[in-house]
């Protein structure tokens, strides 16, 4: 299963004050906290622990039916970060183990959570575009980039959501195995898709 | 308090984060803050701070995982006020 966030980092300058006081409490373990204070650059560590925990609740809302706030459930028990661009982590919720892949830049952070064991590819793409154009580009995008993967022709693909709001992809109305998620915060919009080994 | 006086509270702390209108206008109990009033997610954290801080009490970790919609929001809220 995959999950993907995005997030629009001077949108998320104006909507969210990380250090109001209680703030931190709600979201982050006290590992998480340390994370934060340790680094040279604390702001985009809120941001890129709080895109890890939405990933990873991406997954975990379609793997349980329901949709919840529970940030500090979704715990990040390791990260590694290359030059503050790239960086994987390990999360956990419940029994369950989580890797995620995150982008830095200074306009946005986007990561990719997957369960473990991973087996299979992930196709992701993320771009840029006006909001009333995210929805419609991001089922475009991704249509396009599973029936090149499956060989099947984009007209016969569709995508549907369930109860969840989680997206799916349909082949003439039969619902696939593949996984799929989309993301979108200001200006930014991201899908990412996994499939099942024998789509190599 | 009665439901709508809560209703009326609860949309007071809300309008500064909501980022669709229409359905701020037309908001019920059925209303989810992140699918139906574009809210997002990080600024959930902020909503219960600000009930928090309205209302008096401390909404802990298992409470808060049902803010997500006006129902979820208006049944913690009418449980911390009698256990007060």
């Amino acid at each position: 299963m995959i999950g993907n966030d995005i997030v629009d980092l001077k949108c998320a300058q104006i909507e969210s004050n990380w250090q109001r006081p209680g703030f931190f409490e709600k979201i982050f373990t006290s590992k998480e906290v340390n994370f934060i204070q340790d680094s040279s650059n604390p702001e985009s560590i809120v941001w890129l622990l709080w895109s890890i925990k939405e990933s990873v609740y991406k997954i975990v809302s379609k793997m349980e039916g329901r949709r919840f706030f529970a940030p500090k459930k979704i715990a990040c028990e390791a990260l590694s970060l290359e030059f503050l661009q790239k960086s994987t982590s390990i999360a956990s919720y419940k029994m369950h183990s989580f890797i995620i892949s995150s982008t830095l830049t200074d306009d946005f952070i986007h990561s990719i959570a997957r369960v473990e064991p991973i087996h299979n590819d992930v196709y992701s793409n993320l771009f840029y575009a006006e909001k009333q154009k995210q929805s419609i580009e991001l089922r475009r995008q991704s249509i396009a980039a599973y029936s090149s993967i499956i060989k099947i022709e984009p007209m016969e693909l569709s995508i549907k959501k369930d109860k969840t709001g989680a997206p799916y992809f349909l082949y003439r109305n039969m619902p696939q195995a593949a996984d799929l998620s989309f993301s979108h915060h200001g200006n930014y919009a991201a899908y990412a898709i996994t499939t099942p080994s024998n789509y190599h | 308090m009665t439901n709508s006086e809560l209703i009326e509270k609860l949309k007071k702390i809300i309008k500064p984060y909501v980022q669709d209108e229409e359905a701020f206008e037309n908001l019920s109990e059925e209303t989810n803050f992140v699918d139906d009033l574009k809210i997002n997610s990080a600024n959930l954290v902020d909503i219960i701070l600000d009930v928090e801080d309205e209302f008096g009490f401390e909404i802990e970790d298992e409470a808060m995982e049902n803010m997500i919609s006006v129902k979820g929001a208006i049944d913690i809220i009418n449980q911390k006020l009698e256990s007060k």
